[in-house]
């Protein structure tokens, strides 16, 4: 193998798994895992401190100032006193579901992170279902916070749990329509080519009402107000983490950003064209788009929580079934009428 | 829902906050702001005015070591001060002021009462 060749193309993982070589796959396999694990994990921390500052600024306040230059360095701060007290389990717990939910939650929410594509290069899979993948995974998200938060053996961890399923049943079905109005336009479940089918035009532009749904649905997923019901913290104590020890409470946190990141990616390569941006911008690496991308649409997430207020679970479940679910529905038919048909 | 977000965005991005950091940015105190007192023993004329004025007999005439001899200065005891400034009006060089500097605190309040030399 050339070693300019290697350089040339050390982010792409493609040429390095068809290198044929088992060691070269390996390496190109690390090469992918390092780099989209320091791009999340500096996205995550990033949002972490800019929610705190953007919250602050909303109300009038200065948010985090003292620690590090503009307070940078207060989330850190948190998550070391947090990782640094005592981790309790709950004597009323199922000591092993109740400790594996937490990080199962996590691990998978990276996975997820890891098998989406952040540039031509960079691609986690270029399997032909990959977003059946995705969202197979996610949907199966609100079924371990709802293991966690049972097994808790709390009564507020139990109320946050039911809600957990009851969210998922409701906002789970139009999630999934937007999703087959994208592929059946595209004609393709691989996230690569949903990408590239958006060269022309992005899919906010087609199906806008696609996008405004999903985005709500991604909101109610992703357990973001307003539709923070399984840890409404003002009427149940912390949800599904009232019992959660600190040290896991900070695994909870970076979990929090973790699937801000994870939605916000996935709105940008869904309906904002992942890296595509007009030919005299394309000189910029493909990378620094589409999370500038994403990092607009956080930007919008933290807006939106700054605005909005706590919806009532029954609110929530009316708004899923009445108006999200029927309108999914007429932007699968808009779209088959228009595009496909 | 968009207008509401709208204004959230404005304040967000565009206006300022409305608190200050407070040890290190103060906020703008009014020219009027009645706060510690300031003592300029050079101009002092001894006349003890601002003490037969003081309604709460804070101030004590007492004596201290100048370049001229020894003087009889203000002494004044914050921990009883009402800050009427009729001692900054009644005095006849105006040596004997009322700053904007509200910062000072102690545990005991005998710390409060300030020597001529404090003042200045």
């Amino acid at each position: 193998m050339p070693i300019q060749d290697a350089i040339g193309n050390i982010f792409n993982i493609g040429y390095w798994l068809g290198t044929g070589n088992l060691l070269y796959q390996v390496i190109g396999i690390i090469i992918y895992i390092i780099v989209v694990s320091i791009v999340f994990s500096i996205f995550g921390y990033m949002m972490g401190w800019l929610e705190r500052k953007l919250i602050a600024r909303a109300q009038y306040r200065h948010g985090p100032t003292y620690v590090g230059m503009w307070g940078l360095l207060q989330n850190l701060a948190d998550m070391i006193k947090l990782l640094s007290k005592q981790d309790v389990i709950p004597t009323n717990s199922d000591r092993y579901l109740f400790g594996a939910s937490l990080p199962l939650i996590l691990a998978l929410s990276i996975f997820i992170i890891l098998l989406l594509p952040y540039s031509p290069g960079l691609q986690g899979t270029t399997l032909g279902f990959g977003l059946l993948i995705v969202f197979t995974i996610i949907s199966f998200l609100p079924l371990l916070i709802f293991t966690s938060g049972f097994s808790s053996g709390n009564k507020f961890g139990a109320v946050g749990a039911q809600r957990s399923v009851l969210i998922l049943l409701g906002y789970e079905i139009p999630v999934l329509l937007v999703i087959a109005a994208i592929a059946m336009f595209t004609g393709t479940y691989n996230l690569n080519g949903i990408v590239n089918a958006q060269q022309s035009n992005y899919f906010v532009l087609i199906m806008p009402i696609g996008f405004v749904i999903f985005f709500i649905a991604m909101l109610a997923e992703f357990e973001r107000p307003p539709f923070d019901l399984r840890e409404a913290d003002s009427e149940l104590v912390a949800g599904w983490l009232t019992d959660v020890s600190p040290p896991y409470y900070a695994l909870a946190l970076f979990l929090d950003y973790a699937r801000m990141f994870l939605g916000s990616i996935l709105i940008a390569i869904l309906f904002f064209g992942g890296w595509l941006v007009p030919s005299y911008l394309s000189f910029i690496p493909a990378l620094f788009w589409i999370i500038l991308k994403a990092f607009i649409i956080s930007v919008f997430i933290i807006m939106v929580r700054a605005t909005t207020f706590r919806m009532r679970i029954d609110g929530i479940l009316r708004f899923g079934w009445i108006w999200l679910v029927p309108l999914s529905l007429i932007n699968l038919i808009i779209t088959y009428i228009l595009f496909v048909g | 829902m968009i207008e509401p977000l709208a204004k959230t965005i404005k304040t967000t991005f565009f206006d300022k906050p409305y608190t200050t950091e407070f040890p290190e940015n103060k906020e703008a105190l009014p020219d009027s702001y009645r706060g510690r007192l300031r003592l300029d023993m050079d101009t002092c004329i001894s006349c003890s005015a601002c003490a037969i004025i003081c309604p709460n007999k804070t101030i004590t005439m007492v004596s201290v070591l100048t370049d001229k001899g020894d003087k009889i200065m203000p002494q004044v005891g914050h921990e009883r001060c009402l800050f009427c400034a009729l001692c900054e009006e009644v005095c006849p060089p105006k040596c004997l002021v009322l700053t904007k500097n509200y910062d000072y605190e102690a545990y005991d309040k005998r710390e409060l009462v300030t020597r001529p030399e404090e003042l200045e």
